[in-house]
């Protein structure tokens, strides 16, 4: 176990220390920080149209005026382009550290020094897995941390308890959503020997996840599903989203974390929203289907790996 | 490791075959302990293919092989506790210091205080105060000298050196060749040491074996291959008198 440890460690230490991943990670961080502030812009906005609008009717005589529809709103609102963030920038980034933690050890040539300790390719491997959950587990605690302080220091954002678990769950869904991408990196890493391939391979299947898919079963547009707001929406009635729904529906990775995340956080913008309990119920399936896409890569990868140790020619290219 | 053994490497029929290439051809190699073996052969002839299946990173088709009493293959484990290795171009994580890296094998290797065994080591192979620079800033000689504290900071019984001087220049050539005489004088270190630098075998080895295209062709302690090529004018000319 202390071996498992002592590489998971290794392993954290090191990518934190790389340029691309810092880089990404920096983006990344500073985009859901943004996040905040660009809901209260949009909320403030919106308030002071509210109020000139109230001005003008007072002005003109108009007296039964509505209250203003945004101050009836949760203050979680506020946090619905994370959604994007994560979507976009996180899941590029998980793949990002996948890539990295395999090609690292193949390009550096440090393997066959590792393979010469005293410890078994599995504990090299299951230490690597530890320290990749560990680093994107790091990540996603950082940005959750960040957007409740954001909360408390920006007005009208303040999160109630409720909020806060909501954006917990949020962020857990989040980590196995991005776990299933880190795996898809590892994946490729392993089973194809050029590097830039071992790269390109994911991300075209992050384009299918992200875009294809949920394009075929919602009939959205790529920027209806960039929208915080619409990316829940309904399929248009017919028969081909009907079947498209059916058949591509179940394996629509992208569509479930979005829909489920939206729920979550509100981003219809109801005034009165279902419960967290009632909303993980209601997508049980999604959240299995996640878990099991993140289960298969990593089994895929450890296979993959047992194999790797007896390929020799890989070891030394 | 407990094994009371004085044969401290020994191959039976070892083969290793890569599709249609047969890299090693039933090697039967006997190294004793205490010994710096030179093990010689041209480009090809299956001198580090030897030295992957005896770090147990590559399984050999047939044969068998023990190591410290252990077999390569079913006691792995006990073969790695007992083995340091520096491969002929070693690598390191380039954006960690020498400490980092260092520490990371100690600890991989069980090493309970790394901090103290690594000071140790360094002063052992006289580099010191380097601890605190990234790896990413030395030069290959440096590099080299890092890599047998890697290899002997468990204070393994054997130590698999491949070609262990290529790339550096004289005086990395002196310094290394220097480490390796006082691991063997002083810790006691069976060395096996695939080079193609007949000069270094001169200077370094007790024991030499020549392998061509596979197949141990001569094995002898350094003084009797002297005794018996006494007419040869230098170590060169042996070599290709044996291969011949």
């Amino acid at each position: 176990m202390s071996s498992i440890l002592t590489i998971a460690m290794q392993e954290v230490k090191v990518l934190f220390r790389e340029r691309v991943f810092f880089l990404l990670l920096s983006i990344f961080i500073i985009m859901t920080l943004a996040s905040s502030f660009i809901g209260l812009i949009a909320t403030a906005t919106t308030t002071s149209i509210y109020n000139a609008s109230v001005g003008f009717l007072q002005h003109n005589g108009v007296n039964n005026i509505p209250s203003n529809p945004l101050n009836a709103l949760p203050a979680l609102t506020n946090f619905r382009n994370v959604i994007v963030y994560i979507f976009l920038i996180g899941s590029l980034l998980a793949i990002v550290i996948g890539h990295r933690s395999f090609i690292r050890e193949r390009k550096s040539g440090v393997l066959p020094l590792l393979l010469t300790r005293p410890i078994s390719p599995k504990t090299l491997f299951m230490g690597k897995i530890l320290g990749i959950c560990m680093a994107l587990f790091s990540i996603i605690g950082i940005t959750f941390v960040i957007s409740v302080i954001s909360s408390l220091l920006l007005p009208f954002q303040h999160l109630v308890f409720d909020d806060i678990l909501r954006l917990f769950i949020f962020y857990v869904l989040s980590f196995f959503y991005l776990l299933f991408f880190t795996f898809l990196g590892l994946l490729f890493a392993i089973r194809t020997k050029s590097e830039s391939l071992a790269l390109f391979i994911p991300v075209c299947i992050w384009v299918g996840i992200s875009f294809v898919l949920p394009e075929l079963v919602s009939g959205q547009t790529p920027t209806a599903l960039l929208n915080p707001v619409t990316m829940d929406q309904t399929a248009p009635a017919g028969t081909f989203f009907a079947l498209m729904s059916q058949y591509l529906g179940p394996i629509s990775l992208g569509w479930h974390y979005t829909s489920f995340s939206s729920q979550l956080l509100n981003n219809s913008l109801q005034i009165s929203y279902a419960s967290i309990g009632s909303i993980i119920l209601a997508n049980s399936g999604k959240i299995f289907t996640l878990l099991v896409a993140a289960g298969i890569c990593l089994g895929l990868c450890f296979y993959l790996i047992r194999a790797y140790s007896i390929q020799e020619e890989n070891i030394y290219e | 490791m407990d094994k009371n053994i004085e044969i401290i490497i020994e191959t039976k029929s070892l083969t290793k075959k890569y599709k249609d290439v047969t890299a090693l051809d039933n090697l039967d190699l006997q190294v004793m302990q205490g010994e710096i073996f030179g093990f010689l052969g041209h480009n090809g002839a299956g001198k580090t293919t030897t030295v992957n299946i005896l770090t147990t990173l590559l399984a050999p088709t047939s044969g068998s092989a023990e190591i410290c009493g252990f077999d390569i293959i079913k006691e792995s484990i006990e073969v790695k506790k007992c083995i340091g290795y520096l491969p002929e171009n070693v690598k390191f994580y380039d954006n960690l210091t020498a400490f980092e890296n260092l520490e990371y094998f100690a600890k991989l290797s069980g090493i309970r205080n790394p901090r103290e065994k690594i000071a140790e080591v360094l002063e052992f192979i006289e580099f010191t105060g380097i601890e605190n620079k990234k790896l990413g800033e030395f030069s290959k000689g440096m590099r080299q000298r890092i890599g047998i504290a890697q290899a002997i900071i468990h204070e393994p019984n054997v130590l698999f050196l491949d070609e262990p001087t290529s790339g550096l220049d004289p005086m990395g050539i002196k310094k290394l060749r220097e480490v390796i005489l006082k691991l063997n004088r002083e810790k006691h270190m069976t060395i096996f040491m695939n080079t193609h630098l007949l000069s270094e075998v001169a200077k370094v080895c007790t024991t030499i074996g020549v392998l061509n295209h596979g197949k141990l062709i001569y094995k002898e302690t350094l003084e009797n291959v002297l005794k018996r090529f006494s007419n040869e004018n230098s170590l060169e000319d042996i070599y290709f008198a044996i291969e011949e």
